[in-house]
């Protein structure tokens, strides 16, 4: 076979065809093809064997009703995949491919997104360990005194950055997944001389080990989308800010649909790029979870060029989105954007 | 009376008695009632009664006695799709743009109503009791409903579908289809405007 896979939206469309058996046996193959790569569209065949199973349960004979519960709760036993989102394996994904990296970004990330002045205020250790997709910091309006929590804190380049600008009056909580990331970042911070004020703590974005309503700023660079529970993410940053308090994310937004392969691809998700949400469902998730004046800017592409600059991509993985991606999109496969949203003032 | 009963000549009797039938309908009620009830949301025993009515008068065309559950349904089949022409509703009200593209496993991933949950889907779908699935289906249009609720809930082939619905196959293939995405659709629209989603979290 061809090594193109179909795309998702031909593959959704005869996910319930497949089910049925009533699918051509060319299409049968291009759509097992596929699902051997899609952890999505894997999750919504799952989703649709159970939608099949509501409809069936609607059959009016209470006694074969009941059979079939009890057949399907037979065959349910083999595959007991609850949770479609798949929060678990990512996270695994996630975890390994930044234990697995024996350094960050550097000088070539970091050039993209910090001023020189800000690269003086910042260890070398931080930098060099720095992968984040742009500068939240800058754009957080921080005051001295604040509280500042940063999702996903990795070396720390931000966490200290925010820690100079809050002064010892302030607080500042780093969150990493990675207990050796939160080593890092307290060695850089103390070198940094913020480590009076600045605190690194081992956790979960989608479980923030963090009291409701006691930080005034949420940054975050280039993490939130590691996450295949967003909305929970979201929604843990909104519980743990104060009434009034804003979020300040740099982050990447994919607005057009990538291949299967990309999308399957462990290093395309640790980097950012397959997790990426549509700019219009990143933005509608914010509101969800109840955020207000929400607003996103400063749209800069992020290539393959610029994926190149990140150790979680080997030259190898470059090279196999440089064959599955169209010529057009090579210069542009996400958009790195900052996202900013208010938590209301009154309580809602 | 007395002078009905002489009506039938002795030997020319169907072979089949009255009792057959009404151990035939006994059996099948429950199932007759509740694809009556996946088809239409009024006049259900009517309906029910109606296609009885029928059956009745043809009983003697059954040949295969072990068939007769199908060949009751598809006599209410034919029934309600007789109704439907007098009343001649249209799919005209039913928005059916981008219904091809809509996916009900990515809109819940992408709206996550229930942010704290672990099996969001499951979730999703657990709040949907029995009669807010027969609300779903009632709110499709008759051609994509009627293919769905034979195929789906009871297990007709996609060719005796075909048969029933008087339709060459590949336009019950075709409905079959957009009922689906149409069914999952209105799942979503169904759990937004009843709140069914809101009391669950909050």
């Amino acid at each position: 076979m061809s090594d193109a896979l179909i795309p998702c939206q031909d593959a959704v469309r005869q996910l319930w065809d497949y089910l049925d058996g009533s699918i051509e046996s060319d299409d049968h193959d291009r759509l097992d093809q596929h699902l051997a790569f899609c952890q999505r569209c894997c999750g919504e065949l799952e989703f649709i064997k159970h939608l099949r199973k509501l409809l069936a349960g609607q059959a009016p004979d209470p006694r074969s009703h009941a059979m079939e519960r009890l057949e399907q709760f037979v065959e349910g036993l083999d595959s007991m995949t609850q949770d479609l989102m798949f929060a678990d394996e990512i996270r695994r994904t996630v975890r390994a491919a930044y234990a697995g990296i024996p350094t960050g970004g550097g000088e070539p990330v970091t050039r993209r997104a910090y001023s020189a002045a800000e690269l003086a205020e910042i260890p070398s250790g931080a930098a060099a360990w720095a992968l984040g997709v742009g500068n939240p910091v800058r754009y957080a309006e921080l005051e001295p005194g604040d509280t500042v929590l940063d999702v996903g804190s990795g070396g720390g380049i931000d966490t200290i950055l925010a820690a100079h600008r809050v002064g010892p009056s302030g607080q500042v909580i780093g969150l990493d997944l990675l207990e050796e990331m939160c080593d890092r970042g307290r060695t850089h911070a103390a070198e940094a001389g913020v480590a009076a004020w600045t605190e690194f703590r081992c956790g979960q974005m989608e479980a923030v080990p963090l009291a409701d309503d006691t930080v005034d700023v949420v940054v975050s660079n280039g993490v939130i989308n590691l996450s295949a529970r967003k909305s929970r993410a979201l929604a843990e940053i909104f519980r743990v800010l104060r009434p009034g308090g804003q979020l300040c994310v740099s982050d990447l937004v994919v607005d057009e649909e990538l291949p299967p392969q990309v999308l399957g691809s462990p290093s395309a998700w640790a980097g950012c790029i397959s997790g990426a949400l549509a700019e219009r469902v990143f933005l509608n998730k914010l509101r969800n979870v109840g955020f207000e004046e929400v607003w996103i800017g400063d749209r800069e592409p992020f290539g393959l060029a610029e994926a190149a600059l990140y150790p979680l991509f080997t030259p190898e993985n470059i090279e196999q989105l440089r064959d599955l991606l169209p010529v057009e999109r090579h210069r542009q496969v996400a958009t790195a954007v900052l996202v900013k949203a208010r938590k209301p003032q009154a309580p809602s | 009376m007395r002078a009905n009963e002489q009506c039938v000549p002795a030997g020319t009797e169907p072979q089949r008695s009255g009792e057959d039938f009404q151990a035939l309908v006994r059996s099948q009620l429950p199932r007759l009632l509740g694809l009556a009830r996946g088809l239409t949301r009024d006049d259900v025993e009517d309906l029910v009664q109606e296609a009885l009515l029928r059956a009745y008068r043809s009983y003697r065309t059954l040949k295969d006695d072990e068939a007769g559950g199908r060949w009751l349904q598809a006599i209410l089949v034919n029934a309600y799709r007789d109704r439907l022409r007098k009343r001649a509703r249209s799919v005209d009200e039913f928005a059916v743009s981008d219904l091809d593209d809509f996916s009900l496993f990515r809109t819940i991933a992408e709206e996550d109503p229930f942010p704290y949950s672990d099996t969001l889907h499951l979730d999703f779908l657990g709040a949907f009791g029995r009669e807010d699935v027969y609300e779903v289906l009632l709110r499709l249009p008759e051609i994509y409903r009627t293919p769905l609720v034979l195929c789906h809930m009871e297990g007709f082939a996609t060719r005796e579908i075909a048969e029933l619905c008087d339709a060459p196959l590949g336009t019950v293939l075709a409905r079959l289809h957009r009922g689906r995405k149409a069914f999952e659709r209105e799942m979503w629209i169904y759990a937004q405007e009843t709140g069914l989603l809101r009391s669950r979290d909050e």
